[in-house]
């Protein structure tokens, strides 16, 4: 194992015992069925089914997520592990102007289509910015990308500018990125089975010289890896891949909906679809049945397509929370109190990853007041209440007034839902 | 001196009806702040509260209702009052006018409310009305809330009581019991009668 994957295993476990002390998190164990084909020279192994079954499981507070995954072939003759994934996503900061997520990544990968093994890894820092007006929240942001393929240090350059817009209870969201291959990279007998990208788009020996331009699909390793005992010299020339996806999530009454479509764009001019669909039925405020269909993005290296289904149950502790999924924009609150003293109240809303909360309710006389910011993901308003039944909604980020989770909720004169408290 | 007082009761209401006008004028178109208006006006000759009214439309404003429902609305909560003051006595005071409208508007009949007046002739029915309010928000079934609180009234709880089961039942659900089953539960601890066997109107 790479010193990343190493590193991203331990970020991982960090986090893990992070989230698992936290107040809200959730918890989605579920079977995902998926059906690789090739798509590049390589073939499948003989006598290897392309359908995989896939279990895994997805855990997320406010702080972060972390999703485990791991694929068998359906019809292999004894236990074969074909790849696995861990990725985890930690939320390093979040302020009124800006927000910092930590995306690692860490990937075995034996496929039955490549016949070969190798371990990756993948750390990302994204650092964005996000603002509103008149009810629309936008935001952009930018990240660079170190990987390791079978411990080679292969620094990746990458630039993702993302933007957003959340409305109607939705986020949407559009992103383009660029990846620029390395120029070059020495491998070692052991390593040298797996090929990265360089090896399938272009060579260039260690002095920098061009060599040969290799022609054919960008997405997809050469058919021959090298197998000599002694080190290998191999690069890349300046070839390029893009991605662009746009992306909806959010929740429309008890359904959270979770999906994306792109587009990936290699500059030999192979182009790829991708995405996914995923809904979320919340049956009540800990339980939700969850349920998709993906096909994957194009991986460099990886000659195979992988589309397949997605079925499972979410438990969330306490009340329930906005889908967030690994990757998706910040969406909601996760909590709510009111406290009660000397005749004043205070509510206090946990948003983890909001730049900016208000409240709306009768003791407003309904207009917008901003929440103050206590600390980490607290934001709090103090004010006195007349004793009896008050309503009120919040919003995030100039997002849609939805009623505070964790409070009484009622249906008001507009068919809308309202937070209810008490004042005694 | 009389004279005096009355005429400064006038000020002072003309006063507080242009203040409310000023608060609707901002976010109401005329139409609508016309039928408002009228509503509110009714309800002040009527002597009923008009500050729920007004925070009705206000919100129907904030949350960018037609103007047609927001004078449904306020033309609702109008007559959850009136109801209100029907099973309540015309004795009832503001708040319990305001707090039996918020149950009615919540589904629940109004003989629940006259049972409770009934049960306590004098004394303030606010808390248990808040409190029955609050119970149905939490998802306390209607008719189980309605035999919580009419149980608590024949068995002389005091506004003490009624809030120590608010408390005691919203305890209970955030530790995973049914709502119901916590207000039967805590019900029965203050009053020693199961509600379930109250009469339900």
């Amino acid at each position: 194992m790479s010193v990343y994957s190493s590193t991203v295993v331990r970020a991982a476990a960090a986090l893990f015992v992070s989230a698992a002390a936290g107040a809200q998190q959730t918890w989605s164990p579920f079977i995902g069925f998926a059906s690789a084909s090739s798509a590049g020279p390589r073939q499948p192994m003989p006598g290897v089914s392309p359908l995989v079954i896939e279990p895994g499981a997805l855990l997320e507070s406010g702080r972060g997520s972390i999703l485990a995954r791991w694929s068998v072939p359906v019809t292999s003759p004894a236990f074969q592990l074909n790849d696995a994934d861990l990725a985890m996503r930690a939320r390093l900061l979040s302020s009124r102007l800006a927000e910092g997520s930590l995306v690692a990544t860490a990937r075995y990968d034996h496929g039955s289509l490549d016949a070969l093994a190798s371990a990756s890894s993948a750390v990302r820092l994204q650092i964005g910015t996000t603002g509103s007006t008149r009810g629309l929240q936008f935001g952009a942001g930018v990240d660079g990308w170190r990987s390791s393929i079978n411990g080679n240090g292969v620094v990746v350059p990458a630039t993702t500018i993302s933007g957003w817009i959340r409305r109607f209870g939705l986020s949407f969201s559009a992103e383009l990125s660029a990846r620029s291959l390395p120029g070059s990279s020495t491998t070692t007998t052991d390593t040298a089975r797996f090929s990265f990208i360089p090896d399938s788009l272009a060579r260039r020996s260690t002095s920098g010289t061009a060599d040969t331009a290799i022609t054919g699909n960008p997405y997809v390793p050469s058919p021959s890896p090298p197998t000599s005992s002694q080190p290998t010299s191999q690069g890349a020339n300046g070839r390029a891949f893009g991605e662009a996806a746009l992306r909806v999530s959010g929740m429309l009454m008890s359904f959270g909906i979770d999906g994306h479509a792109g587009i990936g764009l290699a500059s030999g001019g192979q182009a790829r679809g991708f995405g996914s669909l995923i809904l979320t039925k919340w049956i009540s405020p800990g339980f939700a049945f969850t349920g998709g269909v993906v096909v994957q993005p194009p991986e460099p290296g990886s000659s195979g397509r992988r589309a397949g289904g997605l079925l499972g149950i979410r438990l969330a502790s306490g009340p329930r929370l906005f889908p967030h999924f690994v990757n998706a924009p910040k969406v909601g609150a996760s909590s709510s109190s009111v406290r009660f003293v000397d005749g004043g109240a205070t509510i206090e809303v946990r948003a983890p990853a909001a730049g900016h909360v208000e409240i709306s309710g009768d003791f407003t006389r309904w207009r917008p007041v901003t929440l103050d910011h206590v600390g980490g993901d607290r934001w709090a308003l103090t004010t006195r209440l007349t004793p009896g039944l008050h309503r009120f909604v919040v919003r995030l980020d100039g997002g849609t007034w939805l009623p505070a989770p964790g409070l009484p909720q009622t249906v008001d004169a507009y068919e809308g839902t309202v937070s209810v408290i008490v004042a005694p | 001196m009389k004279t005096t007082t009355i005429v400064l009761a006038c000020l002072l209401t003309a006063s507080a009806a242009r203040a409310q006008d000023a608060r609707l004028r901002g976010v109401l178109d005329a139409e609508t702040l016309a039928k408002v208006t009228r509503l509110t006006d009714s309800a002040r000759v009527e002597s009923l509260p008009v500050e729920p009214l007004v925070g009705v439309a206000l919100e129907g404003a904030q949350r960018h209702a037609s103007g047609a429902r927001i004078t449904k609305a306020v033309q609702d909560y109008l007559g959850a009052l009136r109801g209100a003051r029907a099973a309540l006595g015309s004795d009832a005071s503001v708040a319990e006018i305001a707090s039996g409208a918020g149950v009615l508007l919540s589904g629940v009949n109004g003989d629940v409310l006259r049972q409770l007046r009934t049960a306590s002739p004098n004394r303030s029915l606010t808390v248990p009305l808040v409190v029955l309010a609050d119970l149905i928000a939490r998802g306390v079934p209607k008719d189980t809330a309605a035999r919580a609180i009419a149980a608590a009234a024949r068995a002389n709880a005091r506004d003490d009581d009624y809030s120590a089961l608010r408390r005691f039942v919203e305890q209970d659900i955030i530790a995973g019991a049914s709502p119901a089953a916590a207000a039967m539960l805590r019900v029965r601890s203050i009053t020693g009668v199961p509600p379930a066997d109250e009469p339900v109107p």
